[in-house]
């Protein structure tokens, strides 16, 4: 157990290092969101709130397409967390199928960015980590 | 206005994964975004057979 908490802690550690390390890429990313895109060739708002919902749902395939290649080592090592993370997944497939319907009719649900934004957040924390750890030899993958 | 302002919050959280995570990039217009919807959603359905079947599994 104590083993486990150590590595964790690790893996942690590592994560944060390599977020800082990357929120100093984000200033110069180039415009690639669809969103950004059609927003240059229209200011409809319908048209926008679709865009905005491909990117959502980018958003959760490219995270959850990420994860999967971790999962088996999450679930054998950290069945907890593991768990954990697939209920997050849940959680945005859930207000997906919700911002599908109002994507149809042209309109952004009220705060489903802001909680996919928070489930992301969560779920990048663990997914740089694991890729830290890796990376530095700390877990073997 | 709403609509755009939220849609700004959309692109800004994106941008922020895709940088951080090197994520592949997609070119779409006006004419392509319904087709590109599609083919998320069906992207979409691939990956979630995959990760809550292994979660079923436990």
């Amino acid at each position: 157990m104590k083993h486990l908490l150590k590595n964790l802690t690790s893996i942690l550690c590592a994560g944060l290092l390599v977020i800082s390390a990357g929120a100093a890429v984000i200033s110069c990313a180039p415009s690639s969101t669809a969103t950004a895109q059609i927003a240059e060739q229209t200011k409809d708002p319908n048209v926008l709130a679709k865009a905005a919902y491909l990117d959502a749902l980018r958003l959760y395939n490219d995270l959850a397409d990420r994860y999967i290649k971790y999962a088996g080592y999450m679930e054998t090592n950290f069945p907890t967390e593991h768990g954990y993370v697939i209920t997050i997944f849940g959680e945005m497939d859930d207000v997906l199928m919700m911002w599908e319907g109002f994507a149809q009719v042209g309109v952004i649900p009220e705060k489903a960015p802001e909680k996919m934004d928070e489930y992301a957040d969560a779920i990048l924390t663990l997914l740089l980590a694991l890729d830290a750890a890796i990376e530095s030899g700390e877990i073997e993958f | 206005m709403t609509a755009i302002a939220d849609a700004a919050i959309v692109a800004a959280l994106i941008l922020d994964i895709i940088s951080m995570y090197n994520s592949r990039g997609i070119e779409v217009d006006l004419d392509s975004l319904s087709e590109a919807i599609e083919n998320e959603k069906a992207r979409r359905d691939e990956i979630n057979k995959r990760l809550f079947k292994k979660n079923d599994n436990e």
